[in-house]
């Protein structure tokens, strides 16, 4: 069971996620809407109560890349600063942050639902595939968002819409392969989910 | 014939084939790829598509052989007939004529492959592994990432090739991306739903049956030990 400190990190979590992305949602791009969508609803559903360690882990990283997300967006909104390179890397690495951090949250949800059982290696695997699947349905709906609207609101250029993320991404996974192998962090389980 | 001989032949055939079009192709229609990155660019987009077939075709007879992975008949079916596709589209034209659905089409059936084997691979894991019980949630969600990352891998090696190859890969619009996304994705959603009903009717150790990946297995720990 999860101590009183940790229930109250994962509630600030999904009131502050749910904050960033509604105002994610204001700004150009859709995919943090998405991504803080999907943080919320895996926050606000699974009985806050019952997330492990490593759940609140992803969900501070998670909170770290909604957030970062959301001030690059609103940053890259100024005119001033459209184009400019910095807030765009911020842009980029923050929302492989948060599509990482979602990737380990839903995996870590399946996990402590109960039934599903994987060992550590899979663990990581799993959460890798997610966060690209995440990748994917970003990258997809900015260019529907772009083709529907008859816009050009693609800010980041090809090489940042999948290549660079997916090397923050795999370079996440492999750190958490690292930490697992040497058995630094203690990965989530079922035991003790409901039934 | 056993169903591995008849896989062979499927596979010797498709080396066949691929290999006298791309001969054909060079000797008589004068293929040669005439980019704008240099004589080293123009060698590696001209072989760019021919070695790896080669390599993938190899490397099934060779998994199975060493009893790494046995792949089943129909995905070194399908696996023939994208990789058939594929070359063919390039050799004959067939991307740039049917520029609207042959790269939808190749792309699609080979999202099925792909999907196909993330799943096999998962259940046969799942099989010899006692630390693994998946869920239906799961496999969904294993085998749409699994295509996915290989969809997104794809992207990236059309971009590098448009990029430093001089090649048109992406025909210069952000909507090929989307609409290959598009492709990838339905693709693996077919063969999680197919694999989901087909969990129903038979059992994992029913439809992996035939496929041993202990040796794979024993590999991946023998250098991650975790």
């Amino acid at each position: 069971m999860m101590s009183e400190h940790g229930m109250t990190w994962s509630l600030a979590g999904s009131v502050a996620a749910l904050t960033l992305a509604m105002s994610s949602a204001l700004t150009m791009d859709p995919s943090g809407t998405v991504i803080g969508t999907v943080i919320c609803i895996l926050l606000l559903f699974r009985h806050l109560g019952h997330y492990g360690v490593g759940m609140a882990t992803f969900n501070i990283a998670a909170l770290a890349g909604l957030a970062s997300l959301t001030v690059g967006n609103v940053l890259l909104m100024m005119p001033v600063n459209v184009g400019c390179d910095p807030w765009l890397d911020l842009f980029v690495f923050s929302r492989s942050v948060a599509l990482f951090a979602a990737g380990g949250l839903m995996t870590s949800c399946a996990l402590i639902r109960g039934g599903l059982r994987l060992n550590p290696f899979m663990f990581v695997i799993t959460i890798y595939l997610t966060a690209n699947l995440l990748l994917s349905l970003c990258v997809l709906g900015l260019l529907l968002f772009d083709f529907l609207s008859d816009h050009v609101i693609i800010i980041d250029n090809r090489w940042m819409m999948f290549i660079i993320s997916d090397v923050f991404i795999a370079l996440g996974a492999f750190t958490l392969l690292l930490l697992a192998i040497r058995q630094h962090i203690p990965l989530p389980t079922n035991e003790g989910a409901e039934p | 014939m056993n169903r591995w001989k008849a896989s062979e032949t499927a596979i010797l055939a498709t080396i066949a084939l691929l290999t006298s079009a791309f001969v054909y192709a060079l000797l008589v229609e004068g293929y040669w790829y005439d980019g704008t990155g240099g004589l080293l660019a123009d060698i590696v987009k001209t072989f760019d598509s021919i070695l790896p077939t080669l390599g993938i075709l190899y490397l099934l007879i060779v998994l199975h052989r060493k009893d790494y992975f046995t792949v089943p008949f129909l995905v070194v079916l399908a696996i023939c007939t994208v990789l058939i596709l594929h070359n063919l589209g390039i050799y004959l034209h067939l991307y740039d004529h049917f520029i609207d659905w042959w790269d939808k089409v190749a792309h699609f059936i080979a999202s099925l492959v792909v999907a196909s084997i993330g799943l096999l691979l998962l259940l046969s894991a799942a099989e010899c592994r006692r630390d693994l019980e998946l869920t239906p949630a799961y496999i969904v969600l294993f085998t749409m990432g699994f295509t996915a990352t290989f969809g997104m891998l794809w992207e990236v090696y059309e971009l590098w090739s448009d990029e430093f190859l001089g090649s048109t890969m992406q025909y210069l619009s952000y909507n090929d991306t989307m609409q290959d996304i598009i492709a990838d994705l339905l693709g693996a959603a077919v063969v999680s739903i197919g694999g989901l009903l087909e969990l129903r009717r038979h059992t994992p150790s029913q439809i992996v049956e035939g496929i041993n990946i202990d040796r794979l297995i024993g590999w991946f720990k023998k250098r991650l030990p975790i």
